[in-house]
């Protein structure tokens, strides 16, 4: 039971990475506008994601460096400095969405205003993230994540037609009307969401966090090769959903209440409460991700201590950096601003900042100074270069289509 | 590196000369933002076509309304979804819809022939706004035969919007 609960980590990460708020709605409006046109994105994403996240964990496990000292150390201090101060605004963009879209998740149970919850949802996250135990946070919002699968059983009752499905998703074409901009916009801001930053500094602080040693090897790949498969079955049911169901009724999807209706549609009342419960546990994992990247990334920056299991006492800036987080974000939140459109940006403006964050961790799964004889092999990085090569693309092509296309309009 | 001088003089000098390039920068942001800004806002018709063009993305993103309350009310007949959730879709939907009704009252037709146009679409978008706002109402009274009762207006809404979204340019 202990060996199935360690694999949580990383299904924490892949449902908070994969199926945070941004996902959730860039997903189903994907489905709803392309149908399975843009499953090819996901399924790269998910090779990009278990490529990197491999190599992240490998290292924590063996150097037990956290990526963004690894970042700092082989990109020198400018180039980090970069790094750092991306990687932190994209944070807190995602961070404000994210605080919001619990709050919005709780609005879809109770009606009562999302901007009105806020201020205790994010008591809540700071709560957690300085009181409660790593295993129980990535436990509990692991498992409760699950109950997003409750997409799956919503497809299968819909007895669709599997091969039309396919042959969509192998197939894909630009419906008539949409432009290829827009589709290209869409392509990248799917893509994106897959492989946030966060999940790669996240995933390799929690490794550190674990204490995670070289018999912890196969923990890593079990973690990874598991845990990130899952949020790509889920975000894939989410698209496969809306293209069933809202792509035939003509509906756009911008917010997080429509990525719901599939389910209640077809399983009523039960399935909405699994949704509900998926989505706040998947929403509250991402705030907690990336409230906890933020204290990392600025802490290893900086070369201070860190660490959810050190004590305030011991670790204050990094505790001091949390705060301020969850603090910023909720303010900006409370500006009303909308959720659904920072995430966007946010997937947007990380894929500018992706290559700086992966390049690094290429360079030191090659260095036998940190991983010892465990370096990557010929095909991870023939694997991984061409990867690294479809994410810089993807990272200048970002921004011009979102000016070009005003953002997927 | 050019002289700092002119018009840039204001500029007090750091390191050398660094603020022409950085007023060059900051004047390229300024452009690309209100660039980026003005084309997400709405200004007048240039044409009759552009005008045309405007009216059918209005009408889609009105349908996507139309279409999403329409699912609404399915859950409520077939109860198949809580009270509060019902409403909330319908508060979003209403807000879109209003959202694009208000959106294209604001252009300006760019001549009197459009003027036709502009008064039937807007009739249509805001009927669609009374009938989703009636059907907000009633869920937030857990009223569920006046919800349906105003639902009932929905397929003809939809009806006549799909005809403005075949609109040619």
């Amino acid at each position: 039971m202990k060996k199935l609960l360690e694999v949580f980590l990383g299904v924490l990460t892949a449902i908070g990475g994969f199926v945070d708020i941004g996902e959730l709605v860039a997903n189903s409006e994907a489905g709803a506008r392309y149908g399975l046109a843009l499953l090819w994105p996901v399924l790269l994403g998910l090779v990009v994601i278990l490529l990197y996240a491999e190599m992240a964990g490998r290292i924590a496990t063996l150097s037990q460096r956290p990526v963004f000292d690894l970042v700092r150390e082989r990109m020198g201090e400018r180039a980090a400095l970069l790094n750092m101060l991306g990687s932190v605004a994209v944070n807190l963009l995602t961070m404000t969405a994210e605080i919001a879209g619990v709050a919005l998740s709780i609005q879809l149970a109770t009606d009562v205003s999302y901007l009105l919850l806020l201020p205790l949802i994010a008591f809540a996250v700071w709560l957690v993230v300085w009181r409660v135990k790593f295993s129980t946070l990535e436990n509990v919002v692991g498992i409760a994540g699950l109950a997003l699968f409750v997409f799956v059983v919503a497809i299968w009752k819909m007895h669709p037609d599997y091969h039309t499905l396919l042959s969509g998703a192998t197939h894909p074409t630009v419906p008539h009307g949409e432009g290829h901009p827009t589709y290209f916009y869409w392509a990248i801001a799917v893509f994106g969401g897959t492989i946030m930053p966060y999940e790669l500094f996240f995933f390799s602080s929690g490794a550190v966090e674990e204490r995670w040693t070289r018999r912890d090897l196969s923990l890593n790949r079990v973690n990874v090769f598991f845990g990130f498969p899952v949020g790509a079955v889920v975000s894939i049911a989410i698209m496969t959903a809306a293209a069933l169901v809202l792509r035939p009724a003509g509906i756009s999807v911008g917010h997080l209440d429509q990525a719901a209706l599939p389910v209640a549609l077809q399983l009523g009342k039960v399935g909405f409460a699994f949704v509900l419960v998926g989505f706040f546990a998947a929403l509250f994992g991402a705030s907690l991700e990336t409230v906890l990247s933020n204290g990392y990334v600025v802490s290893q920056y900086f070369g201070w201590s860190w660490g959810k299991l050190v004590s305030p006492r011991r670790a204050p800036r990094f505790h001091v950096v949390l705060l301020i987080s969850v603090v910023a974000a909720t303010a900006l939140a409370l500006t009303g601003i909308d959720p659904v459109k920072i995430t966007e940006y946010s997937i947007v403006f990380s894929a500018v900042v992706l290559p700086l964050t992966y390049f690094p961790v290429l360079l030191v799964a090659n260095d036998p100074t940190y991983v010892g004889d465990k370096t990557n092999s010929r095909l991870a990085n023939a694997l991984a270069v061409a990867m690294l090569i479809v994410v810089t693309v993807a990272g200048l092509a970002a921004i011009p289509l979102m000016i070009a296309t005003k953002g997927g309009a | 590196m050019a002289p700092v001088g002119g018009r840039y003089a204001a500029f007090p000098p750091a390191r050398g000369g660094e603020p022409r390039c950085s007023v060059r920068r900051l004047r390229w942001c300024s452009t690309l933002l209100v660039a980026t800004i003005g084309l997400g806002c709405v200004g007048p018709a240039r044409n009759t076509t552009n005008y045309r063009l405007k009216a059918r993305n209005s009408a889609k993103a009105a349908a996507s309304a139309v279409a999403t309350s329409q699912l609404a009310a399915t859950l409520v007949r077939h109860d198949d979804a809580p009270w509060p959730y019902v409403a909330v879709v319908l508060d979003s939907a209403e807000r879109d819809a209003s959202s694009v009704e208000s959106t294209f009252g604001s252009i300006q037709p760019p001549n009197p022939r459009s003027d036709h146009l502009r008064d039937a679409l807007g009739h249509v978008l805001n009927d669609a706004v009374d009938t989703i706002s009636k059907m907000r109402i009633a869920a937030r009274r857990d009223a569920r035969r006046e919800l349906l009762d105003a639902a009932q207006n929905l397929p003809r809404v939809a009806r006549e919007l799909r005809a403005y979204q075949d609109l040619s340019a």
